[in-house]
């Protein structure tokens, strides 16, 4: 096919409607990814900020 | 046999707003992937649609990070061509590349996906997504996650690659069931003859030479 959509003829057009039908019934299952986020090895461990040392208490005179 | 001819660009048809629209698949470069990590998840009333879009934010960014990964070690392709240099240089050498989809009637990408080439010469789909406002279905565009699984495909045939595999989640499983017409567990292969098939159907769909 190599002309513009706006210049399909209705049989082309509905032959390609068709045919994007197909691929949305095969999308049905699609949740919009792919992949595994849990398997991403390459990321850096996060930095863990040290708790800050309490300081002790002032004994009360 | 690996083709000789670049398969991307390529250009076909995808569902907007149920009427056929055109959209081309590519190689991305590191502008392309950034901008991705720009993506923002729009706001939505039903819980499931929220994450879904989240989860699209959250893959594109991991990919991204990744990307920088491969990029930093002069191991990320911008093209097929590069991406042959590549393997003819280093046969063994993993490799990575990420692929977008554009259309001139969306602000930015539709999606994207996020592919390795192993040391032995096979293809792995990392993280694949379709653009946040399409995961939650506030735009509506169908057909592009497909059409990226099938241009992957392409490129695995254009390689000589003989399996496309990767990790299959509770929630994609169903999705690559789909595809192979057989159960899925937490790992799915397209051999030889699927990556074939699901090629050719996507080049019976390009709409421009």
């Amino acid at each position: 096919m190599q002309k513009p959509l706006s210049e399909l003829t209705p049989k082309e057009k509905a032959d390609l409607v068709a045919r994007l039908k197909l691929d949305a019934a095969a999308e049905e299952h699609f949740t919009g990814v792919l992949g595994n986020r849990n398997s991403f090895v390459i990321a850096r461990t996060a930095r863990r900020r040290k708790p800050a040392a309490r300081k002790p208490a002032k004994a009360k005179t | 046999m690996p083709s000789k001819s670049s398969p991307l660009p390529i250009t076909f048809a995808v569902f907007h707003n149920d009427e056929p629209a055109d959209v081309t698949l590519d190689f991305a470069d590191n502008a392309d992937v950034i901008s991705t990590t720009r993506w923002r998840v729009p706001n939505l009333e039903d819980d499931a649609m929220q994450t879904r879009a989240a989860d699209a934010r959250e893959f594109a960014l991991l990919a991204a990070k990744r990307w920088r990964h491969y990029r930093d070690t002069d191991a990320a392709a911008l093209t097929l061509a590069d991406l042959q240099r590549m393997i003819a240089t280093d046969p063994q050498g993993e490799f990575c590349f990420h692929l977008k989809v554009t259309a001139d009637w969306f602000p930015v990408s539709l999606g994207g996906a996020m592919v390795r080439r192993t040391w032995c010469h096979h293809l792995i789909i990392d993280f694949l997504f379709v653009h946040p406002s399409i995961c939650g279905r506030t735009v509506s565009v169908k057909g592009v996650g497909i059409k990226l699984l099938r241009g992957i495909c392409m490129i695995a045939r254009a390689l000589g690659c003989k399996r496309v595999w990767g990790e299959a989640t509770r929630d994609s499983a169903p999705f690559y069931e789909q595809q192979l017409s057989h159960p899925v567990e937490d790992l799915f292969a397209f051999e030889h003859s699927d990556t074939a098939a699901l090629a050719s159907s996507l080049e019976a769909e390009r709409r421009f030479a």
